[in-house]
């Protein structure tokens, strides 16, 4: 499990030319690295950022991870003002999607997201690594209700998802939350 | 040769556009200009830089040696370059105050330029204004130049200016006076790229539509670039935007609490492209009433 950062330069983040070039390095960073490991999107150089910068950069990146791509690494968003932070914010709700993000304080929280996010994020992170079950007994949610939450935490990079094979033989999903990864 | 006047207070902003494409050698008369926008040095540079290239443009520069000078300070004469002839010559430059609130009109190939161009001009709008004063502009040039891009690349480029007005000198209301200009094919033609709105009866039918959420000439799921400018514009205070394109004009008022005005009309020549005119408001008590009065006066009668 490896920590990889991605620094985005500041102090201004103002096009959607330079969002989708960030983005493209974002994804270098993901496919150069390993299972498991942690890649964080440091955005503290940051003094402003206008939303088509935000949404190339974080809200696609998110979008196309849906599908599948790279969900078995983990992600966090490094903040850095609260100008930055509001327009984060704003490019998730209006893709209806949430984040991991991570305050200059190392405060960590679940950003925007539909209304069931931050709770199970938080439930995730007490878990640690867990299973769909396992997570459903929690929230006390049906196996299914909790594997299509799963499925955006997954997008989201707040959980990684990683295939096992259980004793019984088949496939089944384990998860781990992302601040269970060392240096989240 | 043909002479085109632009004079009195803000020519461009204030009045219409001038006829276009150019047809003939062409003089630009600034002799009697008295005050200039951000808007105008944007909408004049598209003028030079978009017009024919075996025409021959002169500029005669403002006889107010205040306003030359704010001419040359905001490098109009530089970015325009060898396109134009100014006659009669120019006097020396004035020493150039370091920190001035202000974003000299500079010409864009490629729209993460201004990212670029951030490094050079945050530390020095950091210096004068606050923090959201200086986000919102760099938020809102953003924003605008992925649209010139979009729907305005040509071989012109596009052109940006800037300047914060504290309304001492000018008496304009007080705010960052933004200036975004292009020779593109304009918004109706860059929304006809998608199926949903191709076919639109007007100029003013497309500005109408593209200050609507997710209303986009692509096929992606955009759509919020103008109306990201028109909420920041009304962000800390009451704001105004003008979006030119064709022969459609819109102008904005818009509140902090959200709260937006509209007034369309059509115009009496085409403008080349699109250009946009963004105030972003920084006084909190100015009123509705009372900005509209003063813009009115200013856009429409004031010569």
């Amino acid at each position: 499990m490896t920590k990889h950062r991605l620094v985005v330069d500041g102090p201004v983040g103002a096009t959607r030319q330079r969002g989708q070039e960030w983005r493209q390095r974002l994804e270098e960073l993901l496919r150069s690295s390993a299972p498991g490991d942690l890649v964080e999107v440091d955005l503290t150089a940051l003094e402003a950022m206008s939303v088509s910068f935000a949404d190339e950069l974080i809200g696609r990146l998110l979008a196309d991870r849906l599908t599948g791509d790279f969900q078995d690494r983990a992600i966090v968003i490094v903040g850095g003002n609260e100008d930055v932070r509001e327009t984060l914010e704003a490019v998730l709700e209006r893709r209806d999607a949430g984040a991991l993000y991570r305050d200059r304080q190392g405060l960590v929280e679940a950003l925007a997201g539909p209304s069931w996010f931050r709770e199970t994020v938080e439930q995730a992170n007490d878990l640690r690594e867990f299973s769909a079950n396992d997570l459903a007994l929690r929230l006390n949610k049906s196996p299914q209700a909790m594997n299509n939450r799963l499925k955006q935490l997954a997008a989201s990079g707040a959980v990684l998802r990683e295939r096992g094979v259980p004793k019984g033989g088949g496939k089944e999903f384990t998860y781990r939350a992302a601040t269970a990864i060392s240096g989240a | 040769m043909r002479t085109i006047v632009l004079g009195g207070r803000a020519p461009l902003l204030a009045g219409n556009p001038v006829p276009w494409p150019l047809k003939a050698d062409t003089t630009f008369d600034l002799g009697d200009l008295s005050f200039v926008t951000p808007f105008d040095l944007v909408s004049l540079a598209v003028l030079a830089g978009a017009a024919r290239e075996d025409l021959h443009l002169r500029v005669v520069p403002p006889v107010d040696t205040q306003v030359c000078a704010y001419l040359q300070r905001m490098d109009l004469f530089t970015v325009l370059g060898r396109r134009i002839r100014v006659e009669p010559d120019l006097p020396e430059e004035r020493p150039r105050e370091a920190d001035r609130a202000l974003i000299e009109l500079h010409r864009l190939e490629h729209p993460d330029e201004i990212d670029d161009l951030s490094k050079e001009f945050w530390p020095r709008l950091r210096s004068r204004l606050p923090q959201e004063v200086c986000a919102n502009l760099f938020e809102i040039l953003g924003e605008l130049v992925d649209n010139a891009a979009t729907h305005g690349a040509s071989a012109a480029g596009s052109f940006i200016a800037a300047q914060y007005y504290s309304g001492a000198t000018s008496g304009m209301p007080e705010g960052m006076w933004i200036g975004v200009g292009d020779a593109g094919i304009g918004i109706r033609s860059h929304l006809a790229g998608n199926p949903r709105h191709s076919g639109l009866p007007s100029d003013v039918a497309a500005i109408q539509l593209a200050v609507q959420k997710w209303v986009t000439g692509t096929a992606d799921r955009r759509g919020w670039g103008l109306v990201k400018v028109l909420e920041a514009a009304g962000e800390a205070a009451p704001g105004i935007v003008v979006i030119r394109s064709g022969r459609g004009e819109g102008r904005f008022y818009v509140g902090p609490t959200g709260t937006r005005t509209a007034r369309y009309r059509y115009l009496p020549h085409r403008t080349p492209g699109t250009s946009v005119h963004v105030l972003a408001g920084h006084i909190r008590s100015l009123t509705r009433s009372g900005m509209w009065g003063t813009l009115s006066s200013y856009s429409w009668k004031t010569r």
